[in-house]
């Protein structure tokens, strides 16, 4: 009996986190503001990935197709449809297909593999579930969607610091080994640790207790963002960390694209809320 | 309410999406390990006498850096090809003076500042590129 009532109530609890409609309202604003990250995050690229630059005919593809002003300007379009709301699942699919080559493309290729999966997983949502700020389809917003879609992107986003927390859970990176070694190495650190200490002002932080902190705050933003009285706190903290993060580190667009999928937690994207 | 027809539909499709995400996220690691490396550059001339040549400034700092110490070998081994060539080293040092030799001498280390591993590149008179 009370083995059947756990079941009954773990599946009540899956169906409201899986299948939740989503208020249309605030999905529209999310889809604006991925489109936003979209245009943030695939600016100003330029050269393939060195795989697709020793390939001849990859590279010829490239050149001729991915980089031509036609694709450009294909992009554009479909980016506006989508971010205005013209049919929205099928410019958001055709938006993720299109951006796909270009996440192979030198640099930051991380925070546009984000935003790609992004925009496909928001694809899902049907059109009518949002709506078109141009407003010329009366029947958007009528039809309720799941929250689904939007899961997908939540989870991202845990998953991306979660396995970036894991991956410096080593004796090497908690010593301060890894960073003192980035310092040195890297041009795109902005700071030089390689005295070991991490220079914050007047103050010298050795600098294993900077990787520590940056390794439990990463884990923090992967699990505080799940719990209702956390989010805030942890969306505040995650702010902080990635302007910090500007100052020490160049890594660029990753920060934005993170930032940018706050709001799909940060948003009262579900009805029952 | 289901995105398909059915909610085990549904089901399957989140569950090919976490399967992706999943697999995937493996790619989105950033900045968890470095490959720390000096270069020293010895130039031998026909007679034996030797002398350092400076390091390139180029070849201090490497955007590579954070990856597996193979990765980095490789582009710097690139990058040195490419570099004594086109900075007129090979023809100054070696084309126009058989039996000298300019060994660039690559100390590095994984995940710490050891540097206790060590990779020689050797160029002579005919070197091939």
């Amino acid at each position: 009996m009370t083995q059947n009532s756990n079941r009954g109530t773990s599946v009540v609890v899956l169906r409201n986190f899986l299948f939740t409609p989503l208020d249309p309202y605030y999905t529209t604003i999310l889809r604006v503001i991925l489109s936003v990250a979209v245009f943030v995050v695939f600016w100003n690229i330029s050269m393939p990935l060195s795989f697709i630059r020793n390939s001849l005919s990859l590279n010829g593809l490239y050149t001729n197709v991915f980089f031509a002003l036609p694709y450009t300007i294909a992009v554009l379009i479909v980016l506006v449809l989508f971010c205005v709301g013209v049919r929205p699942r099928i410019s958001g699919f055709l938006l993720s297909v299109l951006l796909l080559p270009l996440i192979f493309v030198d640099g930051f290729e991380k925070s546009r593999q984000v935003i790609t999966f992004s925009i496909l997983a928001f694809s899902l949502i049907p059109s009518c579930s949002q709506y078109c700020l141009i407003g010329f389809n009366k029947n958007y917003g009528k039809v309720l969607s799941p929250v689904w879609p939007v899961r997908l992107i939540q989870i991202q986003l845990s998953l991306l610091y979660l396995v970036n927390a894991a991956a410096k859970t080593t004796p090497s990176y908690l010593s301060g080994e890894v960073l003192q070694g980035l310092s040195i190495m890297m041009p795109n650190f902005l700071i030089d640790m390689s005295s070991g200490y991490f220079h914050l002002g007047p103050f010298q932080i050795p600098v294993y207790i900077a990787a520590i902190s940056s390794v439990l705050i990463e884990y923090t933003l992967a699990v505080g963002f799940w719990f209702r009285s956390t989010r805030i706190p942890t969306a505040v903290l995650g702010v902080v960390f990635h302007v910090s993060l500007m100052y020490v580190v160049a890594i660029g667009k990753l920060d934005w694209a993170s930032l940018f999928l706050y709001p799909a937690f940060l948003l009262p994207l579900t009805r029952e809320r | 309410m289901t995105l398909t027809s059915s909610v085990w539909l549904d089901l399957i499709l989140i569950v090919s999406f976490l399967i992706f995400l999943i697999s995937t996220s493996y790619f989105l690691r950033v900045y968890y390990h470095v490959t720390v490396t000096d270069i020293e550059i010895i130039y031998t001339s026909p007679e034996g006498t030797v002398r350092d040549l400076r390091s390139p400034a180029v070849f201090k700092k490497n955007g590579l850096a954070a990856s597996s110490p193979d990765e980095l070998l490789e582009d710097l081994e690139v990058g040195i090809n490419k570099y004594m060539q086109t900075s007129g080293w090979y023809f100054n040092y070696l084309y126009k003076i058989p039996k000298a030799r300019i060994d660039w001498t690559i100390r590095y280390s994984y995940n710490s500042a050891d540097l206790d591993r060590k990779k020689v590149l050797s160029f002579d008179h005919d070197s091939k590129f």
